[in-house]
């Protein structure tokens, strides 16, 4: 016993230092080492990629549970096709999201449960309407905008709404989102004018529909 | 800038998006003058807040660790048949590996000779132990000329006068003359060609050019099993 409690500090510390030296490696380093079955690159390359490709899926779908398969199903393709990452076509975030989009189309085509704008109950208050009331009711009311705000986005058609999520919501350069969507940075720029101009008109409509509702 | 162009660069402003500094300056000038382009910054900026807000809230999304766990349990399940850097590596020793065997296959046959090292030599008689020296003159007659001055033009097969004299140029060389009295003929021998001093001529019995003496001659000389020189011809 003695002698597990002063190896165990040490082994600990190994595993921290390592896994510290592992944080600080490119994705393609971390990749090159998940290839020689190295559990801990494998790790900090989820840990460090996962949010963006679960967020992106679920933006996409807005559903959880397919947000939480794809996830998975992206990161058992990286185990198996890693080698089908090609570094010269671009970072591997940018890959990552080019499959998880793949990945939520199929889903997507599969089930057609996505929600539709006008279906959903709602408060159609918008945020600048209510500034001068309380805090409370002005938190509230904001979260009811952004929850149209999400209805909106998926009702969006699905290229117009990648282009939404990469750009406003993961905050991507139009370049980086070319990359992943694999098109031009015009095409990207184009989806995303044309996104937010339906943006704005659904949810110009929502408010004006509400106004009238409350006169 | 009018409200066309504005359009076009209504969003990038909105959105802060890097643009050129004039454009900007522009666009926001004529957002102040254009009642309707004002309206369209506003809704546009209002919408970026908005999706601000939503970005910031699924900032903390993360998959459930069930999906890390099943992960983990894949990847401890998974072969990696295709592991690129030791694919890479095994690839590069292949590699290495063949083309040192190629080399030193090729490097054999260049250097091998076609038969053994031994080349046959003339019957070499002992001269007559009583009389007169006999002052041999260089009689040369015309065999091939050797494509290296190194010993290893010793090491080729003496190819036939045909070959010789199609193949590679021609030379003019002496009949053997022995070094040393050896009752024992020399059946056998190695060849090899060497540099002499031209005074070596005299040596032998030969006549030379006092004023080229200094110059060197080429040589064949013949070896016996015991290393020891046995016969000399002269090469021209």
């Amino acid at each position: 016993m003695p002698l597990q409690y002063l190896t165990e500090p040490v082994a600990v510390r190994r595993l921290n230092c390592w896994m510290k030296v592992l944080t600080n490696l490119a994705d393609d380093e971390l990749l090159r080492l998940m290839a020689s079955k190295n559990e801990h690159a494998f790790t900090v390359l989820y840990q460090r990629r996962q949010g963006a490709v679960y967020r992106f899926a679920l933006q996409m779908s807005g559903s959880p549970s397919v947000a939480e398969e794809t996830t998975q199903e992206v990161f058992l393709i990286l185990l198996h096709e890693g080698s089908g990452y090609d570094p010269a076509r671009g970072p591997l975030a940018s890959y990552l999201y080019g499959v998880a989009r793949r990945l939520v189309w199929r889903r997507m085509a599969q089930d057609r449960t996505h929600v539709q704008i006008g279906e959903e109950e709602e408060d159609g208050r918008m945020p600048e309407q209510l500034i001068a009331r309380s805090e409370v009711e002005s938190d509230l009311v904001r979260d009811q905008a952004v929850r149209s705000l999400r209805r909106a986005i998926l009702a969006l058609p699905v290229a117009y709404r990648e282009a939404v999520v990469l750009c406003d919501l993961h905050e991507l350069s139009y370049a980086e989102a070319a990359r992943a969507l694999g098109c031009a940075v015009g095409t990207v720029r184009s989806r995303l004018h044309r996104a937010r101009a339906l943006l704005s008109e659904r949810l110009a409509s929502k408010r004006s529909s509400s106004s009238g509702c409350l006169v | 800038m009018n409200c066309t162009e504005f359009e076009s660069v209504v969003v990038d402003i909105a959105r802060g998006e890097l643009m050129e500094a004039a454009a900007r300056r522009e666009g926001l000038a004529h957002a102040t003058g254009c009642e309707r382009c004002g309206r369209r910054l506003t809704n546009e900026q209002r919408l970026s807040g908005l999706l601000a807000v939503a970005a910031g809230e699924d900032a903390g999304r993360n998959a459930p660790v069930a999906v890390e766990q099943a992960l983990l349990s894949a990847f401890h399940e998974t072969e990696f048949a295709v592991r690129p850097g030791r694919r890479i590596w095994w690839l590069g020793a292949a590699g290495a590996a063949v083309a040192a065997l190629l080399m030193l296959t090729f490097s054999v046959m260049v250097r091998k000779p076609r038969e053994p090292e031994i080349v046959k030599v003339p019957t070499l008689m002992p001269a007559p132990a009583t009389g007169p020296a006999k002052i041999i003159a260089p009689v040369y007659r015309e065999t091939r000329k050797p494509r290296a001055r190194t010993l290893r033009a010793a090491h080729r097969k003496p190819s036939t006068p045909k070959s010789q004299s199609t193949e590679r140029g021609r030379e003019v060389v002496t009949e053997f003359i022995p070094v040393v009295y050896d009752p024992e003929p020399v059946e056998h021998g190695r060849m090899v060609r060497v540099r002499l001093p031209r005074s070596a001529l005299a040596a032998f019995g030969l006549p030379i050019n006092e004023q080229r003496a200094e110059e060197t001659i080429q040589a064949d000389v013949v070896l016996g099993e015991d290393g020891l020189a046995r016969a000399v011809r002269f090469v021209k």
